[in-house]
């Protein structure tokens, strides 16, 4: 009889063992065939399939790696332009929202008690396709709102029309982050409503105006490989950073200088600039007729009274503005979440003419490819909807994947203008504070197991597959949207008449092969596309024009900042979005809430950083509970003291704070978005970020603070090492010191597996420390163990300060940090191997210090001797809470109490590729083999190979100039060379 | 004052009578502390090791402190059975039975430790080698495994020389009991009548197990003390670490052996046999490993200073000025200094029964303790 | 018997009885566990002579051989011995579109990892450690694969012996 294949392609059934809870004696383990094998899959081998990552608006391309019909890693996907290989620690972390133990698993519906109660998705889609029929009949059809946040493509065109055919325009995308500010600003200059392209790899100098590139601003992963380029020294030259701004955030730390200046003044620091450049005729394009009413713009902020409001000395101005005219090319940055005050979009203009002056407008900053930030409704926008609400003129609010509850200052009024609206329907996979005060919960699937597309900028455009079945009662929202419609009276079910959000997709893409391959077969091309993970076209270059407007424009918007809450010595508040959970996202991830903060190592919390003379005036110490006040709210935080933030401000990281976020994201921290004012800002609709000044009290009690970092201070230990510029130049050569053994050294009969770090390139985002937790099954152990020192980490970003760095002149100090990823160095002499009694650690013959689980009794003397102290002990059993059990790599061992681990250099990746190679009857090539922590660093800063083959890249930088091992003097013999970071004149 | 084997006999059989009310009291919580312990052990088993705030980098702790401390206590048994004897010291003999009983249940206890801390301790027997069937063995290399030869055969060594001492004596209390007493001593005196032959050979057979334990005081505490040296953390790769453990070793066994005569002579009334001259005896031998002590102190901090290594300089400043600095101070006084008080005849007197009472618990606690102690902590935790 | 002879007796016959105790734990799992579906590899393998690799067909390719999807089994018996009440047993689980529930006999702890490709591909015989399946009514494991079988294999035939190799 023949069977549909679709139909058993239901069963889920996989071939090998099912996994047994418990002691393994006493249940046998089951073998559980196909019923119809899938043709493409292998058991026991990795499928992978290409999407998109949806953890942020960058829209990095991914593949994700699935085994035995369950997805467990999440990689770049190399040929997507965007991020070419590499993601960032959300990326990484994305399985974590899919198999979050606390997702929505299917329909709820609020029942007369105020419960919410499951119910089937037939009855849901009745019930709502019922009350949008209601709400239609009695002519309101406008007073239907939906807010997602920033979709593009298939699935917005979808609801737009889906809005449209119901009879309402209230279609608002929305992302806490929307840089209205810029856009604003790239429209008043060169009309153009988005915010423009930035070429950082080809600039001799980055001029960043509180622009966080490095952890969150607009695409992070893309701008820390560009980053990368401009660093690399080349032919004795490498591009300079400066970062302009009061606070010393991970993007300033990798500068070359630290600009601190009196937060809301950016805008006369960049007026300041122009001066110098006008006056001293540096300008390098100006247009005619614009030269003097620019100049005459300018005329009242030369570099003396720049400097008395700013901050910054006048001479730095000036050379501030040479530099940055005679670096050619050069890009100064802007629209940072952190320096939006209520002048952001005038710093935008002024910093847009900046980069037009020194003609490197068309060259580093770009608009030819508008990206789609541009599309985003403004916070204004959700201000008005609010308002509407409020008034009782919203009669179906629909909500997807955003958290206003969360994201909006409270007062805004979300609350309580959403108890006006009688229907709020949440698509959330979690429940978050907004979903838990819907009516109905109608969970959609997480991107991991979607359809759809997704483009961050004109001609890049995403696709997004499904990589694997959805685990709970989920539903996609096109699919329920096309469903719902279906039910419907009227129209709305002939508008609809798709089966699915998968047809919907295919016919969208089949405009799209019109305009990008008219030539294929459709089936061909969207086959292509599927595995390429979407199509991308070169752009071409435009030149843009300065609008006359600017100037005008911004001559009446010279002013400082305006911020709300004086009081008796109030400090100006900066907010900022957390390396980690970006707008609050990424709370309830448990790798996120471990990830240490690249510039506190704290974990699982957040707090209220200050000046230590601040906290001394105070009383306050690391730990204390200090209330913050605004006029609009207060809450309370530990406080975490600084040199490097400026006396008058206090910062504190956005995403922590949640009410209502699950086990790992509830009441952690605690929310700084409330203390901010609700006005948007009238010409961009933004909100102002940086909008309000706080008064700090004592509260007398403590919530020390856990981090994962020892001593920042090298103490003379050389651990991280940095080299000159012209040293580097001058070609100093490090010796090959011989090597001093009393043994015979081992020997390497075919491989000797060996890392090169560069210091210079990481940029401290800590992205590799999640891919390896993703890779290597490493558990979470909760803030009380990290607290204990036992987080499980098998690569940490340790943070140094450089040794050789300048005395600082002023309070506001200008440390260099250097970041340094340290692992197991797989010591070739490793003190760990020798006093191991039972061989559970050893040399192997390939140059890896192995760690053989089963056999590791947990005498811990091996730990105490590894000078590196990367080695960790599972002091107890760790648990995975369902689902996220699912996620874990069936080729690494889960570790069960007692045993001791440490990094592996990703040996189930190297056996794998050994065995391939094997196979294939072939020898393994430079760059087959990557560990998790090198695929997925942005800039490429660890490099693995195979040192006994001098053509490898590894083999050529362990003979590099900079190159220098860590506690060389024990004579351990690291597989680990280190580059030293260089430090630009 | 001269005594007759009869008199002899007759005092120390009556320590074997019938306890009175007290012993049963005492007894009695020695058990709920043992069931307390049973029970805490088995916690510690289910829940993992981290039950004992040990952590990073502090991997060994307090277990292997009080591993290493009952390894000493044991050598100054070994010290007054055997190598006094070596040295024909006559007072040894009222208190060498004692301090061997002292050594081989110190052993034992010490013993119990490396399995305590053990992360998996249920695969403990991995650590003696035996032909297992992967084809794996231990690995000589590992001062842990040396720990495992040297304990053994000082186990092994300590209980044999014990037991044939008690011979003779046990024939003594045979002689005395009746019933299944009488049965178990009997078995357990090997058939002693007291002939010339059997004191012949009794004579050299506790010459010969006394030559065997003598060199093993210095070799077994200087082995475990290598668990330490051999490695390479800074504050404990020092070769001052053998002759320290085991002059330490003695100091603090010597300590605990005044710590269980002094009350065991005034509550089973052997005033008469454990005078205050084998008392103040042993005070001087706690001087001489006092001094010893002292040097080692005095050798450590040198180095630390002399090498100019800034890891140990650093370790060196922060156990004596750091967290643990109140421990380490107790510690330096009352290892180092308290002891060389006993020079003065006077002090030695006067404070002997309460001072020493007092005094020798915090060496043979301090000692140990802190000088055991894992290196500095690298993150800011506080221990 | 003197008292000591009989002491000594009785230590021998202790030491016998706790030798074969650990002997029955360690090899004693010859077991041939009870099946969903009394699949005979005699009938199949032996008298049809059907290739092992035609239904575990994932062993060339993988690090699992694979169990035969039930697809491949009602691949014969659409038609063949269809009155055979196992293999009416075999219609139900298909008519009911559930996987049939094997027990696994060969088993190795989970941080084992052994890979069959690269075994196959040297060309040893699946009967080298799983015994003589074709001749099995009833799967039982014939040979006890333990850690010693493999080392001994490995280091005969001059393979890797480093520890890494199966347990990473």
């Amino acid at each position: 009889m023949e069977i549909n294949r679709r139909d058993f392609l239901k069963v889920l059934g996989a071939t090998g063992a099912s996994a047994l809870a418990g002691c393994a004696s006493e249940a046998p383990e089951r073998l559980i065939p196909y019923l119809i094998p899938p043709e493409e899959v292998i058991p026991g081998q990795a499928l992978w399939y290409a999407s998109t990552c949806r953890e942020c608006p960058a829209g990095c391309g991914v593949l994700v790696k699935v085994r035995e019909g369950r997805a467990i890693k999440v990689e770049g996907n190399p040929e997507h332009p965007v991020n070419r290989g590499k993601l960032c620690a959300r990326g990484q972390a994305s399985p974590q929202g899919l198999y979050n133990p606390d997702r929505v698993r299917q329909p709820l519906r609020r029942d007369a008690s105020g419960k919410l109660q499951p119910i089937s998705w037939d009855d849901a889609e009745k019930f709502l396709a019922e009350s949008l029929d209601a709400v239609r009949g009695r002519g309101l059809a406008r007073q239907i709102a939906l807010v997602t946040p920033l979709l593009t493509g298939s699935l917005d065109r979808l609801i737009a029309d889906w809005l449209k055919a119901l009879g309402s325009q209230r279609h608002l995308r929305y992302e806490p982050f929307a840089y209205e500010p810029l856009r604003a600003a790239s429209k008043i200059c060169f009309d153009r409503d988005t915010v423009p392209s930035y070429r950082l790899g080809e600039s001799k100098l980055i001029l960043s105006f509180g622009a966080d590139f490095l952890e969150s601003w607009i695409s992070p992963v893309e701008f820390a490989r560009e980053f990368s380029k401009s660093r690399s020294p080349r032919d004795g030259e490498m591009g300079r950073f400066i970062y302009v701004g009061p606070r010393y955030s991970l993007t300033a730390a990798n500068a070359d200088e630290w600009v601190s200046v009196r937060p809301g003044t950016e805008l006369f620091l960049a007026l300041g600039m122009i001066h110098v450049i006008v006056e001293q005729g540096l300008a390098a394009s100006a247009p005619q007729d614009l030269t003097a009413e620019i100049r005459t713009l300018v005329r009242a902020h030369d570099p003396k009274a720049v400097a008395a409001r700013t901050g910054v000395a006048a001479e730095k101005i000036v050379r501030l503005a040479r530099d940055f005219a005679a670096q050619k090319p050069a890009v100064a940055l802007g629209g940072g979440i952190a320096s939006s005050g209520s002048n952001a979009q005038a710093t935008a203009v002024a910093i847009h003419l900046l980069d037009y002056l020194t003609g490197n407008m068309g060259r580093t900053v770009r608009f030819d490819t508008a990206s789609s930030l541009g599309q985003l409704s403004s916070y204004g926008d959700l201000v008005s909807l609010v308002q509407s609400m409020a008034r009782g003129e919203i009669q179906a609010l629909f909500l997807h994947n955003v958290n206003p509850l969360f994201t909006l200052p409270q007062s805004v009024g979300f609350a309580q203008a959403m108890k006006k609206v009688p229907l709020v329907v949440s698509f959330s996979s979690f429940m978050d504070e907004t979903a838990a005060d819907a009516h109905l919960v109608l969970p959609d699937h997480t991107p991991l197991e979607s359809w759809g597309d997704y483009s961050p900028r004109e001609g890049v455009i995403g696709l997004m597959q499904p990589a694997m079945r959805p685990l709970f009662d989920t539903k996609g929202l096109g699919d329920l949207l096309i469903s719902v419609a279906k039910k419907m009276e009227g129209e709305m079910a002939k508008r609809f008449p798709w089966a699915s959000f998968y047809d919907y997709l295919r016919d969208q893409w089949k405009e799209i092969q019109r305009r990008f391959d008219p030539q294929k077969e459709f089936k061909d091309f969207w086959d292509e596309a599927l595995q390429r993970g979407g199509v991308w076209k070169e752009s071409r270059t435009e030149a843009v024009r300065l609008n006359g407007r600017a100037i005008s424009s911004l001559r009446s918007q010279i002013q400082e900042a305006n911020l709300t809450g004086d009081g008796d010595k109030p400090f100006y508040l900066s907010l900022y979005p957390s390396l980690s959970h970006f707008d609050g996202r990424g709370a309830n991830r448990p790798w996120l809430q471990e990830l240490p903060d690249p510039m506190t190592s704290i974990v699982w919390g957040n707090w209220l950083e200050l000046h230590a003379e601040t906290a001394k005036r105070l009383q306050l110490r690391d730990g204390d509970v200090v209330s913050v006040a605004s006029p609009y709210g207060k809450i309370e935080l530990p406080a975490r003291l600084s040199e490097t933030i400026r006396p008058d401000v206090v910062a504190i990281p956005i995403g922590q704070g949640h009410s209502n976020f699950g086990r790992f994201g509830s009441a952690v921290g605690a929310n700084p978005i409330h203390l901010l004012s609700a006005g948007a800002d009238p010409q961009s609709g933004a909100l102002p970020w940086l909008s309000v000044k706080v008064m700090l009290a004592k509260t007398g009690r403590r919530q020390p603070l856990v981090s994962v970092a020892g001593s920042e201070n090298q103490q003379g230990r050389e651990i991280a090492q940095a080299i000159s510029l012209a040293e580097l130049r001058e070609g100093e050569k490090t010796e090959e010191e011989e090597v001093k053994q009393i043994y015979a050294p081992h020997e390497h009969p075919k491989h000797r597996w060996g890392m090169a770090i560069d210091l210079n390139a990481c940029t401290g985002c800590n992205a590799c420390v999640v891919a390896c937790y993703a890779e290597n099954n490493l558990p979470v152990v909760g803030k009380e163990q990290v607290a204990k020192g036992r987080e499980m980490s098998w690569i940490q970003i340790q943070r140094y300060v450089d040794e050789g760095r300048e005395n600082p002149q002023s309070a506001i100090r200008n440390p260099k940090f250097i970041f340094l990823p340290m692992l197991c160095q797989q010591c070739d002499a490793a003190p760990c191997e020798s006093v191991c009694p039972i061989y559970a650690t050893y040399h192997t013959p390939d140059g890896l210090n192995a760690q053989v689980y089963n056999r590791c009794v947990g005498v811990r003397y091996c730990a105490n001797n590894c000078p590196y102290k990367v080695r960790r002990f599972n002091w107890f059993e760790y648990d995975w809470p369902e689902p996220l059990n699912s996620q874990l790599n069936p080729d690494v061992t889960v570790r069960s109490v007692g045993i001791m681990e440490k990094c592996t250099f990703c040996v189930q990746r190297i056996r794998e590729v050994e065995n391939r190679a094997k196979a294939e009857g072939r020898k393994i090539k430079d760059g087959e083999i990557v560990p998790a922590c090198a695929q997925t660093c942005p800039t490429e800063a660890i490099v693995f190979g195979d040192l006994k083959e001098p053509e490898s890249r590894v083999a050529k930088l362990s003979h590099d100039p900079r190159r220098y091992r860590v506690l060389e003097h024990l004579n351990t013999q690291p597989a680990v060379t280190y580059l030293k970071k260089v430090k630009n004149g | 004052m001269e005594l007759s084997y009869r008199q002899i006999n007759r005092d120390l059989l009556k320590t074997m009578e019938p306890p009175g009310r007290l012993y049963y009291v005492v007894l009695g919580l020695d058990i709920l502390v043992l069931l307390w312990g049973i029970f805490a052990w088995i916690y510690q088993i289910r829940t993992g090791i981290g039950v004992t705030g040990l952590n990073n980098p502090v991997g060994w702790g307090a277990y292997i402190a009080t591993f290493v401390f009952w390894i000493g206590i044991a050598h100054s048994g070994t010290l007054i059975s055997a190598i006094l004897f070596l040295f024909r010291c006559r007072w040894r003999n009222p208190i060498y039975r004692t301090a061997e009983a002292m050594t081989v249940f110190a052993l034992m206890t010490a013993g119990l430790y490396p399995i305590i801390h053990l992360g998996r301790p249920w695969l403990f027997y991995w650590l003696f080698p035996y032909a297992q069937e992967g084809h794996l063995w231990i690995n000589f290399r590992s001062p842990l495994i040396w720990d495992v030869f040297a304990v053994g055969t000082y186990l092994i060594v300590s209980c044999v020389f014990f037991f044939t001492g008690l011979v003779p004596d046990l024939a003594v209390v045979r002689d005395q009991a009746d019933g299944w007493r009488r049965k178990i001593y009997g078995f357990l005196a090997q058939g002693w009548q007291g002939t010339d032959r059997q004191w012949r050979h009794y004579g050299s057979a506790y010459l010969f197990l006394a030559a065997l334990a003598t060199p093993l005081v210095v070799s077994v505490h200087s082995i475990v003390s290598w668990d330490f040296a051999m490695s390479v953390v800074p504050g404990w790769h020092s070769t001052i670490f053998a002759p320290y453990f085991v002059a330490g070793a003695i100091h603090s066994g010597l300590a605990m052996v005044l710590t269980i005569l002094i009350p065991m002579r005034r509550i089973l009334g052997l005033k008469g046999y454990i005078t205050e001259l084998h008392l103040e005896n042993l005070g001087k031998l706690i001087i001489l490993t006092g001094l010893i002590m002292a040097y080692s102190y005095g050798a450590e901090f040198f180095i630390a200073w002399y090498s100019g290594n800034i890891f140990e300089r650093e370790t060196f400043l922060y156990r004596a000025f750091g967290d643990y600095a109140v421990a380490f101070w107790i510690m330096l006084i009352f290892n180092a200094v308290v002891p060389l008080l006993f020079v003065f005849g006077k002090i030695r007197a006067w404070f002997f029964l309460w001072f020493l009472l007092f005094a020798k618990l915090l060496p043979v606690v301090s000692l140990t303790e802190v000088k055991e102690l894992a290196p500095p902590p690298v993150k800011g935790v506080s221990p | 018997m003197t008292r000591t002879a009989k002491i000594f007796a009785g230590l021998v016959l202790f030491v016998v009885l706790v030798l074969t105790g650990i002997m029955f734990a360690a090899y004693g799992r010859a077991n041939a566990p009870e099946q969903p579906i009394k699949f005979s590899h005699k009938v199949h393998a032996g008298d049809f002579g059907i290739a092992c690799e035609y239904c575990h067909s994932y062993a060339r390719r993988s690090t699992v051989a694979g169990v035969p999807s039930v697809a491949r089994c009602m691949g014969c018996h659409k038609v063949t011995a269809l009155d055979k009440p196992e293999v009416k047993k075999l219609a139900d689980y298909w008519n009911r579109k559930e996987p049939i529930p094997w027990v696994k006999v060969f088993d190795q702890p989970d941080f084992v990892y052994f890979s069959h490709q690269p075994h196959i591909a040297k060309g040893i015989a699946c009967q080298s450690c799983h015994g003589a399946v074709e001749q099995m009514e009833k799967v039982r494991e014939a040979v006890v694969v333990n850690m010693a079988r493999c080392v001994n294999c490995h280091m005969e035939k001059k393979a890797s012996i480093d520890c890494w190799t199966c347990h990473k």
